[in-house]
């Protein structure tokens, strides 16, 4: 227990830590064969929910520290060597030397106007004094998704739409049909995917300076054609030593990525949704060549639209910082650190001339081209002191001070009509119609200015407290609020450095802490200016004047600023303890964590009178999350060859939405006929909203008593029940009907190692959450000419009842497709995430050849996965990760992919 | 060495991020309300804002669905759900939760905060700023807008919450201000505002037509004293309008309402609007075009809806008078849409249900944008007429030395010899009755009978074929309800 964990602006033994915080070792990381160091969280610690928003390769992940702290941006801080970050997608898992999570306030409070949704510490890899190292490691694999998309052949398909068009008031001509023909789109624009990442890294050090240089590559072809990912990275990362008193260093990254990208979770075109529900007997191509179309619909033919996708965006992250430690005196000393985090983001995009049908059409090309540059300088200084006094009283502190500045700024623009949709005419000065050419950009200046504090106190190794306080100044506020304060405190009791610990049986019990913590952290990922009220010179506001008219542009405020605008902040409770039995070889820690988010930014509701459109954004909401965590390892061997640990676990959200400072539940993720969430005071937050079924309508009795709630229902139309029963169904019956936040989440791990083989396989999972699958839209509609469920082939007739597919009928007055729990699935799942086989040749073998090991292995992501949801995959994230309200919607997800790669690695 | 070291780095800690400004970050690439009011175009534009709302369809389109069709001389129409959902209102038991109803009470109330951020900021502006633009006739047009917009609420609603600086979210709990307030606020604003405005000969009708003028804020003082009963005042704001001679009827009354009848010498004011180069189908709010033409054409035959229908009852009124040139101009009878309309166009004619349409805003098939909702037609706010007849009535109602039923006649005769109807000679209350059945001629289809109706307390009686109007609780609409749940409980309802 005397590793040494990185917290905020220092370091502390793991066994003197006061708060909670979740240690992931490198060696769990490396073992994914997956391209975001995010995604390889998954599982591995409790407290820490991992949710991928596609499986489109380079695409965002979701990371939620105990539970969902806001309705606005609930994304956890990450810090990188020091130095935060938003994102860590531009890192490659093999540069990562180990990753901390802070979970509770008393960990993340020193973060201050940041830490509220948690801190993900990660410290890069540094060389080792007189141990130089080459390591090389490389692999390959294919990827492939679940294309079984449970929706109806030709046949089956002409077959349902024979039988609506029997109620329809105007039937569709079906001999514009082939039932012999049953295209699977899904099948049609997926492929099988590769995978590959090389890594090289130069690593060592001789007395007083460390080095480590690395090159990284990986490789992603996606599942699906035309998502792609390259990403490359440069690492160097020194430090010297110079004399007694100074010590610098360096820790910079160049990252450079480039992906290609498909339009996801577009409810009208997104290219999955369309091929779940273009029908199954338009071929894809016509006999003459041609791209085949729906007779039917406006759906586009999924594969032309892929083909006719020419979407790449590409990253180039430059993060580096230098510091200079001065050992001032003997437990004295200043570190001081610059850092810069330069961000280039450039789009391109171009809509080329096509015509598959009269819906899926474009006359005019385009080309849209973009770039996005942040900015961000930091400078870090700290005056740490350590101190034992009397041999029982150990003192250290920490004080610092931190200054800020990033810069944001893009520039899009786009131009029609180029001469061709040859590669090399996509670009803006080949199009030639210059009236059609637009410019847009934005830029955005912000600061943050902190003020450090933190004394960490042990009395005899029995009694340790830890008091931090942290002071923010952030440009995001107006004057009067712009300074916030952010205090923690955290006490541990070391039970077994007790005396009468001592007469206990050691061999079972060897060590025991108790941690209490408390702290107060905020969120300040609200827009800039947001206390300002800006102004609009939108055309609505414009008006005529003169004969002949012209348009004068009108320049007027149509929502109310708050200049007392604030951040968000968080306060959390945390009790822990932490256990280590049978010398070591069982450990286990346990937190119940309490955590209340003040001051959350609510769109204030105001009376019209006051004549502007919106109300100001105001701190007045609160949610709450609680649970319970546990982790438990047990390590051991089994004669002298077997060497084996397994892992496990879990942990609970309880999320409620306490407060909305009085304002209107707010709505996320429309569909054609509402929306699917709805936040408010009681329920999670992104709760599933909507009506309530109770079966269908299966006797004349049934449907008079119905009458006057749903006048127009028949036999075999869903009953929708009436909440409220007041005996009217409407608006005011919707309820809950699904949650999408899971009830707990958890991981298992098995790691063998015997003689020269290696296993390691990790599970995880969540349970009791749901999944709003708004595909039903479509696929269970009863009535239009879309591709449906086989479910649909169950549907009800006078003899067969006993289903709960409600009946065809192609004027659906009843409105059975509204949106009620008949779209909600359970979305549990477990998951054999990693499964990894490993060999190292023997060392007499290798020594030869100047290695010290070789390691040939076989990986796997996503291998199994066991669950009851009916669409692709249930791991369905968000639209954006910072979207909370969209969690679980699933608008034809990107499914994620099943993976196997073979690799190696060599170290020299 | 040591010592050296840590000065470099104390200074650099010292330099970086410690001045006074480093958190003082400017908003870039937007205008706030903190970098604004800076040059004359900003307070130009200002005011431009406070204009637009006089456009949205939102407010303008309860001119018809209010004023029209509330009175017994139209009803609402279109599909058989709208007519449904309308029939609440046309039978005088107003929901609180009716749409249009809430659209005009927050259309105007978005109007008001235009004109007071506008006036607020010009006010505070120096004069030597304004070079190109006038300060005054800038401040005098604000001014007159906040005057429109609120008598427009008071008409409708009654006490409403009277607001004469810039909102802040502070003012959330405020209460409805008395409505004779709320006049006094309104006249005075009008009467600075013909301080401060030009009159028409000074103007380039070039760029000026649709600006607010001195005769128009003088028109609007004469209709704003009429509600209030103010004769005199009336007199005298009428007789201000009538001393510019630059206004004068139009020969032929038809002319008035087509599209090249635009800013011709009777109209006061319009609400100016054209076939958008950049419109769409999709953008009522934004295109500039007039969205009722597209609300009152004839549904099926036409791109229009249909929305409100004239009358049998208006065209027997005019039958009566033996008026058939106002007639023509104001009912388009399905006989004459025949006679416009391709025949395979008019067989589509469906959901017509007087037999009559609002000819002042029906545009034959070659005048129709192209795109159905941008519709350049501009509407005529005030006429020359009303003022006439304003005058007419407050010299009828409250006869003076000079300004008495002689003078009441001669102004009521000069509307009625334009459309060649023969001069009246009445005195006391059948007068005031011939002016009052000139109103409803003059004015057919332009918004103006229910207003009058009930302003003069003539309601009850005249819309009797439409239903029940207790003058207690029907002279005043309901605030609307979603207004009164979101305004903390200081907001109270109109007698119910």
């Amino acid at each position: 227990m005397d590793e040494v964990v990185v917290v905020g602006y220092g370091t502390v033994k793991k066994s003197d830590i006061t708060g909670s915080v979740s240690t992931v070792k490198a060696d769990a990381i490396i073992r994914k064969p997956v391209a975001n160091v995010s995604q390889a969280l998954q599982g591995l610690a409790s407290g820490v929910m991992v949710t991928s928003n596609s499986g489109s390769p380079g695409s965002s992940v979701s990371v939620r520290i105990r539970g969902i702290g806001t309705i606005n941006d609930p994304c956890p801080l990450y810090v990188v060597d020091g130095m935060p970050v938003n994102d860590i997608g531009y890192l490659s898992s093999s540069e990562i030397g180990s990753v901390e999570i802070l979970k509770d306030a008393s960990a993340t409070a020193i973060y201050g106007s940041r830490g509220a949704n948690g801190v993900i510490m990660i410290s890069t890899k540094h060389g080792i004094e007189g141990k130089d190292v080459i390591t090389l490691n490389t692999y390959y694999g294919t990827s492939r998704i679940n294309t079984d998309t449970k929706l109806l052949t030709g046949q089956q398909w002409y077959d349902v739409q024979t039988a609506i068009n029997t109620t329809r008031t105007t039937p569709i001509n079906l001999a514009n049909a082939n039932p012999s023909i049953s295209t699977n789109w899904l099948k049609e624009i997926s492929q099988v995917g590769t995978i590959q990442s090389h890594n090289v890294s130069f690593a060592g050090g001789i007395k007083d300076f460390t080095y480590n240089l690395s090159l990284g590559y990986l490789n992603q072809k996606g599942t699906i054609r035309k998502t792609d990912f390259e990403r490359e990275n440069v690492r160097i990362n020194l430090e010297r030593k110079m004399n007694k008193i100074i010590t610098i260093g360096t820790n910079t990254s160049v990252s450079c990525s480039s992906r290609d990208k498909i339009l996801e979770n577009d409810y009208t075109f997104g290219i999955i949704n369309n091929a779940m529900i273009v029908e199954p007997v338009v071929p894809v191509y016509n006999t003459n060549g041609s791209y085949g179309y729906s007779k039917y619909s406006n759906n586009y033919n999924p594969v032309a639209a892929i083909d006719y996708t020419f979407s790449n965006e590409k990253n180039l992250s430059i993060i580096g910082s230098m510091y200079c430690i001065a050992e001032l005196a003997e437990g004295l000393n200043f570190k001081t650190t610059l850092g810069m985090n330069y961000n280039r983001y450039d789009s391109y995009d171009f809509k080329p001339t096509y015509n598959v049908s009269n819906a899926q059409s474009n006359a005019a090309s385009l080309v849209t081209r973009g770039y996005a540059l942040t900015n961000n300088l930091i400078s870090e200084n700290t005056l740490n002191f350590n101190h034992t006094f009397n041999t029982i009283h150990v003192v250290s502190a920490t004080l610092g001070y931190s200054a800020e500045q990033t810069r944001y700024e893009n520039l899009i623009g786009s131009k029609a009509n180029t001469p061709n949709n040859n590669p090399d005419m996509q670009y803006l000065d080949a199009a030639t119609n210059s009236t059609s050419a637009t410019a847009n950009g934005t830029a955005a200046e912000s600061a943050l200015i902190s003020y450090i504090g933190r004394i960490n106190y042990s009395f005899d190794n029995r009694y340790l407290a830890t008091a931090t306080i942290r002071r923010d100044g952030s440009s995001r506020f107006g004057k009067s609020n712009q300074y916030g304060n952010f205090p923690s405190l955290a006490l541990a009791w070391k039970v077994n450095n007790e005396s009468f610990f001592k007469n206990w049986n050691q061999d079972i019990l060897n060590t025991a802490k108790v941690r209490l913590g408390w702290g107060k952290a905020g969120n300040q990922n609200i827009a800039n200016y947001a206390y300002q009220s800006v102004l609009t010179s939108a055309t609505q506001y414009s008006y005529l004047f003169g004969i002949p008219e012209t348009l004068y542009q009108g320049v007027t405020s149509i929502a109310l600023g708050n200049a007392n605008v604030k951040w968000e902040s968080t306060e959390s409770t945390n009790l822990g303890i932490d256990i280590e039995c049978f010398n070591g070889r069982l450990t286990l820690s346990a937190d119940y964590y309490n955590r209340t988010t003040n001051d959350m930014l609510i769109v204030e509701p105001i009376p019209n009178f006051l004549g502007y459109e919106s109300g100001p954004t105001t701190n007045a909401g609160s949610v709450n999350n609680k649970g319970i965590e546990g982790q438990l390892e047990w390590k051991d061997k089994i004669g002298k060859n077997l060497h084996y640990s397994i892992g496990a676990n879990i942990s609970t959200i309880k999320n409620e939405v306490l407060s909305l400072g009085g304002g209107n539940a707010k709505p996320g993720v429309a569909i054609r006929n509402g929306y699917t969430t709805y936040t408010q005071v009681g329920n999670p937050i992104g709760a599933f909203w909507g009506y309530k079924t109770n079966g269908l309508i299966q006797t004349p009795e049934q449907l008079l008593d119905l009458k006057t709630r749903q006048p127009n229902a028949g036999l075999g139309d869903v009953i929708f029940v009436d909440n409220d029963r007041n005996g009217v169904l409407n608006e005011l019956d919707k309820t809950l009907i699904g949650n999408p936040i899971p009830k707990f989440y958890y991981g298992f791990n098995i790691n063998l190692e015997y003689n020269n083989f290696d296993i390691s396989a990790n599970f995880e999972g969540t349970y009791g959450n749901d999944i709003f699958n708004a595909m039903r839209y479509y696929t269970y509609s009863e009535a239009d000419v879309t591709q449906k469920s086989v479910d649909v082939l169950n549907y009800w007739t006078p003899t067969n009842t006993n289903t709960t597919m409600p009946r065809l009928n192609g004027n659906d007055k009843n409105d059975n497709l509204r949106i009620s729990d008949r779209y909600v699935e359970d979305g549990s799942y477990l998951r054999l995430k990693t499964l990894q086989i490993g060999y190292s040749l023997p060392q007499a073998m290798i020594r030869k050849v100047y290695m010290t090991s070789m390691r040939f292995y076989v990986s796997s992501d996503n291998l199994l996965t066991f669950t009851n949801y009916s669409g692709l995959d249930p791991e369905i994230g968000q639209l954006v990760s910072s979207n909370t309200l969209s969690r679980g919607v699933d608008l034809g997800a990107f499914p994620q992919a099943k993976t196997v790669v073979a690799g190696f690695s060599i170290t020299f | 060495m040591k010592f050296k070291i840590v000065g470099i780095m104390i200074t650099t800690m010292l330099f970086y991020g410690c001045s006074d400004d480093f958190l003082d970050k400017t908003k870039l690439g937007a205008l706030t309300t903190e970098n604004y009011f800076v040059t004359e175009a900003d307070a130009f534009q200002s005011v431009v804002a406070a204009y637009s709302d006089l456009k949205d369809y939102r407010y303008t389109g309860t001119i018809w669905c209010f004023g029209d069709v509330l009175s017994e001389d139209a009803t609402y129409s279109g599909s058989d759900d709208d007519v449904q959902a309308y029939a609440l209102m046309e039978s005088y038991n107003y929901p609180a939760d009716n749409g249009r109803i809430l659209d005009r009470w927050r259309i105007l109330f978005r109007g008001v905060n235009k004109a007071n951020q506008a006036i607020d900021g010009i006010s505070k502006m120096d004069v030597g700023l304004f070079k190109t633009q006038n300060k005054n006739r800038l401040l005098g047009e604000a001014l007159f807008l906040r005057a429109y917009y609120y008598h427009e609420l008071v008409i409708a609603f009654g006490d409403v919450p009277l607001m004469t600086k810039t909102p802040t979210i502070n003012d959330k709990t405020l209460t409805r201000t008395p409505v004779d307030k709320v006049y006094a606020q309104i006249e005075k604003d009008l009467t600075d505002a013909v301080g401060y405005l030009p009159s028409k000969p000074t103007l380039n009708i070039v760029t000026d037509a649709g600006r607010i003028t001195k005769a128009a804020a003088n028109a609007m003082l004469s209709r704003v004293y009429l509600y209030e009963k103010k004769y005199d005042a009336c007199k005298t704001a009428s007789k201000a309008v009538f001393a510019e001679t630059d206004y004068k009827l139009v020969t032929n009354y038809a002319d008035v309402f087509k599209l090249s009848g635009e800013h011709c010498s009777e109209s006061i004011l319009e609400v100016t609007q054209y076939d958008s180069p950049s419109g769409s189908n999709v953008t009522y709010l934004n295109n500039n075009g007039d969205f009722h033409v597209l609300l009152m054409m004839p549904s099926g035959t036409t791109y229009g809806f249909g929305y409100n229908q004239p009358t049998l009852g208006l065209a027997k009124a005019y039958i009566s008078e033996g008026d058939s040139i106002r007639k023509h101009a104001t009912l388009l009878t399905t006989d004459s849409l025949r006679v416009w309309e391709s025949a395979a166009n008019f067989a589509k004619l469906v959901r017509n249900r007087t037999g009559f349409y609002n000819q002042k805003f029906y545009l034959k098939p070659n005048e129709r944008s192209l795109i159905r909702s941008n519709n350049g037609t501009n509407i005529r706010l005030i006429r020359l007429p009303e003022v006439y007849l304003n005058y007419a009535e407050a010299c009828a109602l409250y006869p003076t030395a000079g300004d008495g039923e002689v003078e009441a006649r001669t102004y009521l005769n000069n509307v009625r010899t334009r459309v060649h109807l023969a001069e009246k000679n009445s005195t006391g209350e059948a007068l005031f009755n011939d002016i009052m059945m000139e109103r409803r001629l003059e004015f057919g289809g332009e918004g103006r009978r229910y207003w009058d109706m009930v302003r003069t307390g003539k309601a009850e009686t005249a819309f009797i074929s439409k239903g029940i109007f207790k003058p207690s609780t029907c002279n005043l609409m309901p605030v609307p309800q979603a207004e009164i749940d979101a305004a903390c409980g200081t907001i109270t309802q109109n007698p119910r």
